[in-house]
């Protein structure tokens, strides 16, 4: 391998960001090389999101004890990070959604201040400013890493559940009943999620002896509060945060980033409180958590019955929501039946489904009908007699119907 | 000509007028009238006969938006009104002293109606009287054997409005496709200039 290769690490990214990643690198042999974190890499890769990415990012530069190496970290949100602006010089924070281009424009940086400094092979990031160009050379000891332990946090990265999650909004993957394997990567735990961990909380005090009229939550960026009594719910994270801290699994491993405490908590100095409902809230978190999945307690096969509407004007709107609430409403079907009378994705009736589950909505057709011949409870099966007036008022009402934020 | 029309109904001050006005292309006709029982009913004037509004589509196509009077002296109009029409919207006050009798009167009273076309509820002034969630207006609608649409709404917001009318259309026909045509942007812009009644 050259020595004016640089030889770039991965930490917690998704297997699909990696792959892809991987594939770019491998067509710019001459300049980069993929290389595990143990191999001394020149620069690494982070993902600030996963549960335990910015410990992880930190252990790092307090590793690299004299002088860091270059990372480049994927987020969701901003600089949120003191540290992110402290080091600028060393590190390049890329908001996700990551383009390839934005990746390679970072390593080409990275790349051209390694070139500029040929003696610093294994320390590029020596504080810039220095007279004549001289620079302060500094070799991290990777082998600190293996011996005291610290690599078992990269290990955990590398082993967290969840990380390769291959149905999102951004796949359209059409399952089949037989595709066993498709539908195993289309299910997910909302046990190991935010959502799994409220609906639990609740559930818990509402059987409780000592039912308690407010629940804190204190959380690795902020405190959640809900109140009981109200049915409301105050959030001090940025949307940013709670839609990260929704979407990440956690391990089992490490400590949950969330955590029911008995007294309340000071909320940090951060500005973002949002006040909405217990049900918004957790709607919005089984959102998040199935991201075009369905809760593994679901059945595919299965016809499922909606006990009611939810209340569609107050809740983050999905894509075809109401769609499928009017077909359910009429007729107890499949998930995978909705979609295929629809003629919709599967993944928006998944994510809709696993929202509705999270409000205790859906329940198994009681009747047990087979998914051929769905139980009818509506009176209307055939086209409305003024179906085309009707899609022509519909899209109407629906330039008006969409959320700001759409 | 086929008339298409869409009935608002629900009890005195649930928003009917207001909600036709947020959905109308053109000034509504209101027949309000001073109200004799303004102490009773919370408000000076109140509509004896019905509000009317249209949506205008592109393809020529007018949809009728009718509001029926509130109270039940003026029920003879409920028939007349009803009749021919592709679907009701019943708003419900929820400041009101008892909005879930109120409710049950409204789905009794245009129980024939709802069997032959469908209905979308709006509950109203949830503002005014602070709703821990919806749970005893589902409780009716068991009783009652429907599976309608239940939202809270803002009659005076256009997204809510427009929400309540996409899920009436959809338990229509939940196979309805939004048309293309009516989905440009000119009418959305139209929509856009009208004047800021707030």
């Amino acid at each position: 391998m050259s020595s004016s290769t640089l030889r770039v690490a991965t930490v917690g990214l998704s297997d699909k960001t990696e792959s892809t990643l991987k594939m770019f690198l491998e067509r710019k042999h001459d300049s980069y090389s993929l290389v595990s974190f143990n191999d001394a890499p020149d620069c690494v890769i982070f993902d600030l999101d996963r549960p335990t990415g910015r410990a992880q990012w930190h252990h790092y530069l307090n590793s690299a004890q004299r002088s860091p190496r270059a990372s480049i970290l994927l987020s969701l949100s901003g600089y949120g990070d003191a540290d992110c602006k402290r080091l600028h010089r060393i590190c390049t924070l890329l908001r996700k959604p990551i383009r390839l281009h934005q990746i390679h424009d970072a390593l080409a940086r990275v790349l051209e201040r390694k070139h500029a400094s040929p003696r610093a092979d294994s320390s590029l990031y020596s504080p810039r400013g220095t007279k004549n160009g001289a620079r302060t050379e500094a070799t991290v000891d990777t082998s600190t890493l293996d011996n005291n332990g610290d690599s078992s946090l990269y290990q955990a990265a590398a082993n967290l559940p969840g990380k390769d999650i291959p149905v999102s909004y951004s796949n359209a993957v059409q399952l089949s009943r037989n595709d066993t394997q498709g539908i195993k990567k289309a299910q997910y735990n909302p046990d190991q999620y935010l959502q799994g961990f409220l609906e639990k909380v609740l559930d818990e005090n509402q059987a409780s002896e000592n039912t308690r009229e407010v629940l804190h939550i204190a959380t690795n960026d902020g405190p959640i509060t809900l109140h009981l009594g109200t049915g409301k719910a105050s959030i001090h994270l940025s949307k940013y945060r709670f839609r990260t801290l929704c979407s990440l699994p956690h391990d089992g491993i490490s400590p949950p980033p969330w955590r029911l405490v008995d007294e309340p908590i000071t909320p940090p100095g951060n500005p973002h409180k949002k006040q909405t409902s217990i049900e918004s809230l957790m709607w919005v978190a089984a959102i998040w958590a199935a991201r075009g999945r369905f809760p593994r307690d679901l059945d595919l096969d299965k016809s499922i019955h909606l006990r009611h509407w939810p209340n569609l004007t107050r809740l983050t709107n999905t894509p075809h929501a109401t769609r499928i609430t009017a077909l359910w409403s009429q007729n107890d079907y499949s998930l995978l039946d909705t979609a295929a009378l629809l003629g919709i994705d599967q993944r928006h009736v998944f994510t809709y489904a696993s929202a509705c589950h999270a409000l205790k909505l859906l329940e198994y057709n009681r009747h047990a009908v087979s998914v051929d011949q769905p139980r009818s409870r509506g009176k209307r099966q055939a086209p409305h007699k003024h179906r085309s007036l009707l899609g022509r008022l519909l899209a109407r009402m629906s330039i008006f119907s969409r959320d700001p934020d759409e | 000509m086929y008339h298409h029309k869409i009935i608002f109904t629900g009890p005195v001050g649930s928003g009917k007028t207001t909600a036709i006005e947020t959905l109308s292309d053109v000034p509504v006709v209101c027949t309000d009238q001073r109200a004799t029982d303004s102490d009773e009913i919370g408000k000076a004037k109140t509509t004896v006969a019905m509000d009317y509004g249209k949506i205008l589509l592109k393809s020529g196509e007018t949809i009728h938006l009718y509001g029926t009077p509130g109270q039940d002296r003026f029920d003879f109009m409920w028939d007349i009104l009803t009749e021919g029409g592709i679907g009701l919207i019943i708003l419900v006050d929820n400041s009101n002293t008892d909005p879930i009798d109120d409710l049950a009167h409204f789905l009794t009273a245009f129980s024939d109606f709802i069997e032959q076309t469908a209905t979308a509820i709006g509950v109203t002034h949830t503002d005014v009287t602070v709703l821990r969630n919806l749970q005893r207006y589902h409780q009716l609608l068991e009783r009652f054997e429907l599976r309608c649409p239940l939202f809270e709404v803002d009659a005076r917001d256009p997204r809510d409005m427009s929400r309540l009318m996409e899920a009436l259309l959809l338990s229509l026909d939940p196979g309805i496709r939004a048309s293309a045509l009516e989905a440009g942007d000119e009418s959305a812009s139209s929509r856009n200039t009208k004047p800021d009644r707030h």
